[in-house]
């Protein structure tokens, strides 16, 4: 059915697929421990690239699988619901601009940023910033006017540690010819994977939170049951469907203001969201067991990935509204 | 999940485009008194001239039969087009008796009534609301009696909208008291002509008479009048409220959009004291990309409802988030066209605090913003019940 914003059979079986894949008690074990090294999990990144999540986008005579920008925003939604960390979004961005077996396979991109004075073009150089230098084998420079593709890097200078544990950062020097795609396709989809991120964050918060509010007692009836609770909750959901709903009408459009407009939605769903879990939770929420400050933590490190709230206001503002149909 | 129109569709949207821009009024719409009445009737008569009233009724009852989306078709371009968004004096009979007749009255009241609402020849009220029972709709107590074949009805109703313009009303009345406080309520249609009526507007927060008391003494309704049977009132009144609840406000939303629009452009243009363009101030720029971001928002969230509700037949509650959202950013939106204008924007008589007032409206009728919040909760987190 056209005009249509409700996940088909196959859609839902990439989001099953997902689910099976992604352990959220692992992803988030995984950024409690805070470890060394690449942020990814090697084996769930395998058999990602083994189930084509990184050519989704492609058609199949490109080697992907012949679906869009949609179904991309709903496997990048389980991510974030999961607590899943990895040069996700670098891959896919750069394997749907510049198909290639070994994009396609997983060979993990790093996403750069301008940080300072830099050019984005057929030669990228200039000083660029990054949360996936202990993942990134190759890198992709990101502007909202296009996208580089770049092997190597001059250097790579790790900056101090982000709130986020999900972000290993650095300052990365880049000064080479490079691949590029002119336009503002590759930002606007990267735009989207990342609303479609905080998106699922945000719904992660109101499932942990109904989760714990319809079991917990106090005053001899579960918390979830007190209206001040319940409006709590209700406004949660109202933001984590605005985010959800918003970040599939954008990838479907592929419109640059629908993006940032998701953007700015899902990223105040999920670092609100994400405080309201952790009042929820009451003490146990200002622990380091439970996930609530982890969605918390990386809700403001990828609200903060593409570029300052000044930059997603003024996206939005670009222009007269956008329409979707 | 798919947004392309196919040929047929996009045949379906110039085409109404093209009569909307023909045809939707160009002039504001009065806010109050026999102008305003006028004007909603003659654009609900222009539309069922073309035969564009009752879009979503069947064809057998006079509607256009559309579906779904070329619902959200004609609706999206109507307000694109710039035709009235307003709570007009048709509203009623169109989004609420109509459909309410259709779904639970006999032939009789059907071939009555349906005619005249599409037409614009009868206007109709909504007798819900009592003193008593607001958000608590099931604790009405206006009585009605049976005696022979009539219903005999005393008491109050309150709120009513445009009771002084309307010759019928829905009316909800207690005719016996069940096990349940939603047992024993009838829904009638009343005459708003039978004598023991009393109608006295209510002078309202914007300075007009939109709404009214109506008290009932003695008022006798022919038992042929009741919807569905006496005492299964409640079932016929929540078929009517599922709706209020769903999809009914693609218009103004599709609307929103386009006044936030206005609004940017004229943070773009109006300068402050110093001469720089209010857009500069992060502030304000922060408050307008929030409101652009989220109408955008409300306009999805719509279309996943509308979505769902093409593949089952009953409305779900997720309609209340949509409300939710939709509505506090009515009243922000409308705070932010008086805010951009300073001084200007107190200008009592002017649009824009005339919206400003009328919209506090949006987060109280129709279920209050703290009573959707209940729903959600409830209904669609499935969290345990209070009280
Ligand atoms: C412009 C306008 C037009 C209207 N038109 C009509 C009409 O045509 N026909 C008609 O029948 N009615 C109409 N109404 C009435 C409307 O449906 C009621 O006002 C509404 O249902 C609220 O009821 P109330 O006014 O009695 O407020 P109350 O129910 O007394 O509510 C007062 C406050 O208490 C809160 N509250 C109440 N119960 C709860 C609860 N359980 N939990 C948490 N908070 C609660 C409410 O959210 C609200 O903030 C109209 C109202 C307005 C403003």
């Amino acid at each position: 059915m056209p005009l249509d914003l409700v996940p088909d059979d196959v859609q839902r079986a990439i989001v099953d697929a997902a689910v099976d894949l992604l352990d959220p008690a692992a992803g988030a074990a995984a950024l409690r421990s805070r470890g060394d090294g690449p942020v990814r999990d090697a084996g769930v990144w395998e058999k990602a690239a083994d189930q084509g999540w990184f050519g989704l986008a492609l058609p199949e005579d490109a080697g992907g699988l012949g679906l869009g920008a949609g179904e991309l925003a709903l496997l990048h939604r389980e991510l974030g619901r999961t607590l899943t960390a990895g040069p996700y979004l670098g891959t896919t961005v750069a394997a749907t601009l510049f198909p290639s077996p070994e994009l396609i396979g997983g060979r993990p991109v790093g996403v750069l940023i301008a940080d300072g004075p830099s050019e984005v073009g057929p030669r990228v150089t200039g000083t660029f910033r990054t949360d996936d230098r202990e993942d990134a084998a190759a890198w992709l420079a990101l502007s909202p006017t296009g996208a580089a593709f770049v092997e190597t890097a001059v250097t790579v200078e790790p900056t101090p540690d982000s709130m986020d544990p999900g972000a290993r950062p650095a300052r990365v020097v880049v000064d080479t010819a490079a691949r590029y795609a002119e336009g503002p396709e590759a930002w606007t989809l990267a735009t989207v994977l990342v609303a479609a991120h905080l998106a699922g964050l945000a719904q992660g918060s109101v499932a942990a939170s109904v989760a714990h509010t319809a079991v917990r007692e106090q005053f001899g009836r579960p918390i979830g049951s007190f209206q001040m609770v319940q409006q709590r909750c209700a406004d949660m959901a109202t933001r984590a469907d605005a985010a959800t709903q918003l970040t599939l009408l954008a990838a479907l459009a592929r419109e640059p203001q629908l993006a940032a407009s998701a953007l700015l939605v899902a990223s105040d769903a999920a670092v609100t969201n994400a405080r309201d879990d952790i009042q929820n939770h009451g003490g146990m929420g200002f622990t380091w067991e439970v996930d609530a400050h982890l969605r918390l933590r990386r809700a403001h490190g990828l609200r903060a990935l593409l570029g300052d709230a000044a930059d997603v206001r003024a996206a939005v503002l670009d222009g007269p509204a956008a329409r979707a149909w | 999940m798919d947004l392309t129109l196919n040929a047929s569709e996009r045949a379906f949207r110039d085409e109404v485009a093209t009569w909307l821009a023909e045809n939707a009024p160009r002039e504001r719409r009065p806010p109050a008194g026999p102008a305003m009445v006028e004007f909603d009737v003659a654009w609900q008569r222009r539309q069922f001239d073309a035969g564009w009233a009752g879009i979503s009724w069947p064809a057998e009852y006079g509607g256009r039969g559309l579906s779904l989306v070329q619902q959200v078709i004609w609706y999206s371009e109507y307000a694109r087009a710039g035709a009235p968004t307003e709570t007009g004096v048709c509203f009623v009979g169109n989004a609420h008796a109509g459909p309410t007749l259709i779904a639970c009255a006999d032939e009789e009241l059907k071939r009555r009534h349906l005619p005249r609402i599409l037409s614009g020849e009868e206007i109709w009220c909504q007798g819900f609301s009592e003193p008593g029972a607001g958000s608590d709709l099931a604790g009405l107590s206006t009585r009605a009696v049976i005696d022979g074949d009539h219903l005999v009805v005393n008491g109050q109703k309150i709120w009513t909208s445009y009771a002084h313009h309307a010759q019928q009303q829905e009316l909800l009345v207690r005719t016996s008291t069940g096990a349940r406080r939603q047992d024993g309520i009838t829904w009638v249609v009343c005459p708003m002509d039978t004598p023991g009526i009393e109608v006295r507007p209510i002078r309202t927060i914007t300075g007009h008479d939109d709404f009214c008391e109506v008290f009932y003494d003695d008022v006798r309704i022919p038992l042929t009048n009741v919807v569905g049977a006496v005492d299964d009132g409640w079932r016929v009144a929540m078929s009517t409220l599922s709706f209020e609840r769903g999809t009914g406000f693609l218009p103004e939303q599709v609307e929103l959009v386009a006044r936030v629009d206005e609004l940017v452009d004229l943070a773009r243009t109006r300068t402050d004291r110093t001469g720089r363009a209010l857009i500069e101030d992060s502030g304000l720029a922060e408050r307008l990309a929030t409101a652009r971001a989220e109408a955008h928002a409300v306009l999805a969230m719509t279309l996943a409802v509308i979505s769902r509700n093409a593949r089952s037949s009953l409305p779900g509650p997720e309609a209340s988030m949509v409300r939710l959202l939709f509505s506090q950013l009515q009243q922000r939106v409308a705070a932010l066209a008086v805010d951009l204008r300073g001084l200007e924007g107190l200008a009592e008589g002017s649009p824009w605090v005339h919206d400003y007032l009328y919209l506090f409206a949006t987060t109280i009728a129709a279920g209050t913003k703290d009573v959707q919040r209940g729903i959600v909760a409830e209904r669609v987190l499935g969290l345990p019940r209070g009280r």
